[in-house]
């Protein structure tokens, strides 16, 4: 998995590509830690360039929205598709991460 | 339909005396690959052959993901009877592959089963897209849960999953963890796929979870990936099956 950061006021978009999977977890862990420290109110993941999801990948988005939430940020995904969109529904990820097309 | 029975034997990384005796042991012949007989160009049911792998996280392995080979077995610290064992293993099943954990985890291994499986049969992109999480996650428990006993990720912070990647490192770093096998044993005949993931683990069963954690939801998605899978010996045996 790779990731691009694009900060623009409140907004922080992080464009994620590849495949999310545990063997991403020290990525996972610096971006995490790089939305905790920019200034954005929103930080919001755009799935639209990620090809595969594992349950561990969701378990470390679950860990990024409990982060962020704990310093009053909000947490988006947005344009899942294919493998991904299939993976947060059986996860049910929308009753937990607000989940937009 | 079964398999044909494995005719062959091949190696990589491995001594030739060494591997010469274990073929007349294994009642097996020695194959090379030639030109013209290398890269699919053999008929899938004209020859099984077995490879033998020095060390399986090797760059050259993935030259074997391919006809004729049917099965591989990384030897690493293996005597000679272990291997025969194994080899016996792999005579009848339509793809067999025994790996250590720690090559295991380096691998993309559910990619790579899933591109032999597809040179056997035409899959739909979600009969894909199903084997490849199913067998993913059900790699990932074996490696994570089954060999190198890792308790479940706790707690839903950055530094409970520093806790978990460093704990990761210390097992997998540890030869009595790291060289534990990881088989995969796939099926193709009639209108299925059956595949087995087996470690050596203490045996894995899913607990229900109270509250939404950072893990458990692997057996959710192998469960809606495939059409039944039953966890047999314990729990170090996950059987899945697949409509193909």
């Amino acid at each position: 998995m790779d990731y691009a950061i694009d900060i623009k006021e409140q907004e922080a978009l992080v464009r994620l590509t590849g495949r999310l999977t545990f063997n991403d977890h020290a990525k996972l862990r610096a971006l995490i830690k790089e939305m905790l420290q920019n200034a954005a109110k929103r930080q919001i993941l755009d799935l639209a360039n990620l090809e595969f999801v594992d349950s561990a990948g969701i378990g470390m988005l679950l860990i990024a929205r409990e982060e962020l939430s704990n310093l009053d940020k909000q947490f988006i995904l947005r344009k899942a598709g294919g493998q991904v969109k299939r993976v947060l529904t059986v996860a049910q990820l929308g009753k937990l991460i607000t989940i937009e097309e | 339909m079964a398999p044909p029975p494995l005719a062959a034997l091949h190696s990589l990384g491995f001594p030739a005396k060494r591997l010469a005796d274990l073929a007349t042991m294994a009642g097996l012949s020695l194959w090379q690959p030639q030109a013209g007989n290398a890269g699919g160009r053999v008929k899938p049911t004209a020859l099984r052959v077995l490879v033998l792998l020095g060390h399986a996280w090797e760059d050259q392995v993935a030259n074997t993901w391919t006809e004729p080979y049917t099965a591989w077995i990384e030897v690493a610290a293996l005597a000679d009877h272990s291997i025969l064992e194994l080899i016996q293993r792999a005579r009848d099943t339509s793809l067999y592959i025994s790996f250590t954990t720690i090559t295991a985890n380096r691998r993309d291994l559910a990619g790579e089963v899933l591109s032999m499986i597809g040179g056997r049969r035409r899959l739909s992109r979600d009969s894909r897209d199903n084997i490849e999480l199913a067998l993913h996650e059900a790699l990932s428990n074996a490696v994570l849960h089954g060999n190198l006993q890792l308790e479940s990720l706790s707690g839903l912070s950055v530094d409970a999953l520093e806790r978990f990647s460093n704990n990761l490192t210390c097992r997998i770093t540890d030869p009595d963890f790291a060289n534990r096998r990881i088989d995969v044993i796939c099926d193709i005949i009639g209108d299925a796929v059956t595949i087995d993931v087996v470690d050596q683990g203490n045996g894995f069963l899913p607990k229900p979870r109270p509250e939404p954690q950072a893990s458990g939801r692997g057996f959710d998605l192998i469960s809606v990936s495939c059409q039944s899978f039953r966890l047999l010996d314990g729990g170090r045996r996950l059987s899945m099956r697949f409509p193909a």
